[in-house]
């Protein structure tokens, strides 16, 4: 077995990620972690998110780097007919291939399912698309922020009477990864006990729209749309982010009674508790406009860190409104180890954002850099059976 | 070949989740056949039964939502009998999952320790806000303040404003979708080794996790990211632009091909051919201009004379649709991403469907959403109960 999959779950399986997709990306990352030895195929000109946005590490850009730990890279073009002769015979060692083409792209490529379970009956073939593989949409081009837009998402989030918002997180990408893994090693696991491969088919439309549960029966129910309200919620008050005397902010959500007469107290705020227009959860969603102002004020009275400690203590959901440099600092978050040091011959030290499962018995491994465009294409070609002088041809060709 | 069963036909789990997190991930694996039992307190149940406003037939949408393909057991941990109860099934379990706060499964005596005495091989998931340890492992949470602490509510915001919360549960969806993932890797594990294992998740893991890629930036220079409203800070254009009916349209240009084919799609060669808009960066560096010229453009006509202007164009756009729209959709419904059940109290209901497609193994939707203990007969019969023991045990309110 490859020392570098002794650890996690997934040690000795073999993946093939081809993704112009983030959430092909990232999903490869979650089964990379986990211990699979997850094969990075990209074009000769490498992968688009190598170059995309502004900052940069090492010449790649820091979201290829976020994204594509503990995997290897190589390089093949697939646009060239010739080429998928290499292609299907890398395919024949692999156990699962992960691709973000697109229905058709994979088509055209003469890669789709069907072309590729004739060299792997038992393939467990993983598509990932912005809307699915067929239907109505399924060969529109499609991103993150199109697919929170279409899904509902967005129209969730935002100011109170302001315009939908994009979620600050690619919340659709990463939808897709999560539920790209679980169908992945879902599928693995059938073929374990059945020898049965097959192909799977994951939008990010379809995964957004499971992450609107359980908002999706409250408004067929009632045909309602829920308004946007800043922070705060539609049908829970108060449930809402403040600012304390120092200009930081805390969130706190009230939505059982035993926490609003605790954040009476602890506000000592009594006069609040008594009053009438106040008494309920529906009567302070009815008040909001008169008692949300009583509580920003009180609420100036104090830093953050002073509320912070007073109605944790007194049991009420409250956490700091951290950015992210205060995110990476908090004491928790530190406490889980969320922040990775890595090291690579092309960043010198960088950090990552560690894998979000903790199996007690087969830990996350955290043991190869993202890798440089085609750094490993030799090494795995030949251990795929290629000869030196066919690793020479597809290198004097281009096609490497 | 035999008759092609369900991926986790077979497989037993324990599931003491409860609220959303849990409850979204182990309703994954009932659709592919698992035998979930949900294991809940007698009288009161899942705290979710009882939360939010909305009802079909006095029963509570936001438990309809996401506990079908699930068994109801009503089983109270705190008594001796009911302890006994569970630990003549944890044997018949591959799979146990529980979110009390940390340190209560201990105290019940249905720790990952005491099940492995009588299951060696079990997989047993723990889920929380924060974490089993560290300085707010026993703080009360919900789903936007993980969101606060993890950092994603400083991030979601209209530029110059406050931070805006995240609309639906996004850390809760992701924990679920996470705790499949999980579950469903050690089991492959315990396929191939025969070790089973114990596994942590957290709802702030989680979330800080789906911020990749976009904490590379910040790790590497400190830079924190911007709130941008619609836009993305790298890219331009991007954003909800307004059509003439006052409907939205999402456009998403990342890079060069994309910027040519808005550009003959809507009709403005000459915005291929400006210097100021010759690459992304210039793009970027003109945002403002670039933006209020497509918000002009945009708004002389109606959605749907864009959208079929941009159809078949390699435009990553959409319409920024409501929810209603969203689940009424053409490609939703295409999808399955809607399914009716029948259910004997609530009537015909609607739910969300499972979101993915396995071609040979697909998704079962088998079983409503559970009454609270409905299944406690079957599921004890199963064990070896008789009828007059569990006559006794439900007059002594362990079940």
């Amino acid at each position: 077995m490859n020392s570098n999959s002794e650890k996690g779950p997934l040690r000795g399986y073999r993946v093939l990620e081809c993704s112009p997709l983030m959430a092909g990306a990232i999903c490869g990352m979650l089964l990379a972690d986990m211990g699979a030895d997850v094969i990075k195929l990209e074009p000769p000109s490498g992968d688009p998110w190598r170059t995309m946005g502004e900052a940069r590490l090492g010449g790649d850009s820091t979201f290829f780097v976020s994204a594509n730990r503990n995997k290897r890279s190589l390089t093949l073009d697939l646009a060239h007919d010739e080429n998928r002769a290499a292609f299907f015979r890398l395919l024949s060692s692999v156990d699962l291939f992960v691709e973000g083409l697109g229905p058709k792209t994979t088509r055209a490529l003469g890669i789709d399912y069907d072309a590729c379970r004739r060299v792997r009956e038992d393939l467990v073939y993983l598509s990932l698309s912005g809307y699915g593989q067929t239907g109505p949409c399924a060969e529109r081009p499609a991103d993150d922020p199109t697919i929170q837009a279409y899904s509902g998402v967005m129209a969730l989030t935002g100011e109170y009477q302001g315009p939908p918002i994009l979620t600050g997180n690619p919340s659709g990408d990463f939808a897709g990864a999560a539920v790209g893994a679980y169908a992945a090693c879902a599928a693995l696991f059938h073929r374990e006990r059945s020898g049965q491969g097959q192909h799977v088919d994951v939008s990010l439309l379809n995964a957004m729209l499971y992450s609107l549960i359980p908002r999706e029966g409250e408004i067929l129910t009632t045909g309602q749309e829920l308004e946007r309200y800043g922070t705060a919620h539609p049908s829970f008050v108060p449930y809402a982010a403040f600012e304390a005397k120092d200009g930081k902010r805390l969130f706190l959500s009230c939505f059982t009674p035993k926490f609003w007469s605790n954040l009476c107290r602890v506000l000592e705020l009594p006069e609040l508790e008594k009053d009438p227009r106040f008494a309920t959860n529906p009567d302070r969603v009815k008040n909001r406009r008169e008692l949300i102002p009583l509580l920003e004020e009180r609420f100036k009275q104090k830093t953050m860190a002073e509320w912070l400690e007073k109605i944790q203590a007194a049991d009420v959901p409250c956490g700091p409104l951290n950015d992210l440099a205060m995110a990476m600092q908090d004491p928790q978050v530190v406490h889980n180890r969320m922040l990775v040091e890595m090291e690579s011959p092309a960043y010198g030290a960088f950090r990552t954002m560690a894998h979000p499962i903790r199996f007690l018995g087969t830990p996350a491994r955290y043991e190869l850099p993202p890798p440089a465009l085609g750094q490993h294409t030799r090494q795995i070609l030949s251990s795929a059976g290629f000869g030196p002088a066919e690793i020479e041809r597809l290198e004097r060709s281009d096609a490497i | 070949m035999n008759e092609t069963k369900q991926i986790l036909a077979g497989i037993r789990i324990l599931d003491m989740s409860i609220m959303t997190a849990g409850p979204c991930g182990t309703q994954l694996l009932g659709d592919l056949g698992a035998d979930v039992i949900k294991i809940e307190q007698p009288g009161s149940g899942d705290y979710s039964r009882g939360l939010g406003f909305t009802k079909i037939a006095g029963i509570n949408t936001q438990f309809l939502s996401q506990n079908r393909s699930k068994r109801s057991l009503a089983l109270n941990l705190n008594t001796p009998e009911g302890r006994e109860v569970f630990f003549r099934l944890a044997p018949t379990a591959d799979v146990a999952v529980e979110n009390f706060r940390p340190g209560t499964v201990a105290k019940l005596g249905v720790d990952y320790d005491s099940l492995k005495r009588v299951k060696p091989d079990i997989i047993y998931i723990s889920i929380s806000a924060f974490g089993q340890t560290g300085p707010y492992s026993l703080l009360p949470a919900n789903d936007p303040v993980v969101q606060a602490i993890g950092g994603l509510m400083s991030m979601t915001g209209e530029e110059g404003g406050g931070p805006v919360r995240v609309g639906n549960p996004a850390p809760d969806f992701g924990t679920g979708a996470l705790v499949a993932t999980g579950i469903m890797a050690a089991l492959l594990h315990r396929q191939r080794t025969g070790e089973g294992q114990k596994l942590e998740l957290s709802l702030l893991d989680t979330t800080l996790f789906s911020l990749v890629p976009m904490e590379g930036e910040f790790f590497m220079t400190g830079k924190l990211p911007p709130r941008m409203g619609s836009a993305r800070k790298d890219f331009a254009p991007t954003g909800s632009f307004e059509t003439a009916e006052g409907k939205w349209i999402y456009l998403s240009v990342l890079s060069e091909e994309p910027w040519a084919g808005l550009c003959t799609a809507l009709e403005r060669p000459e915005w291929h051919t400006d210097p100021r808009y010759r690459d992304n960066a210039g793009r970027v560096a003109h945002r403002a201009a670039l933006a209020g010229e497509i918000r002009a453009c945009l708004r002389q006509k109606p959605l749907a004379y864009w959208i079929e202007r941009l159809d078949g164009h390699e435009v990553p756009w959409g319409p920024v649709h409501t929810v209603t729209e969203a689940l009424h959709d053409p490609q939703t419904r295409h999808n399955g991403m809607l399914i009716d059940m029948q259910h004997p109290v609530a009537g015909k209901i609607t739910l969300m469907g499972h979101p993915v497609k396995f071609e040979r193994t697909p998704a079962q939707y088998r079983l409503p959403p559970p009454g609270l203990g409905e299944h406690a007969e079957g599921v004890l019969r199963d064990a070896g109960y008789t009828d007059e023991q569990i006559r006794t045990l439900r007059e002594r309110k362990v079940i």
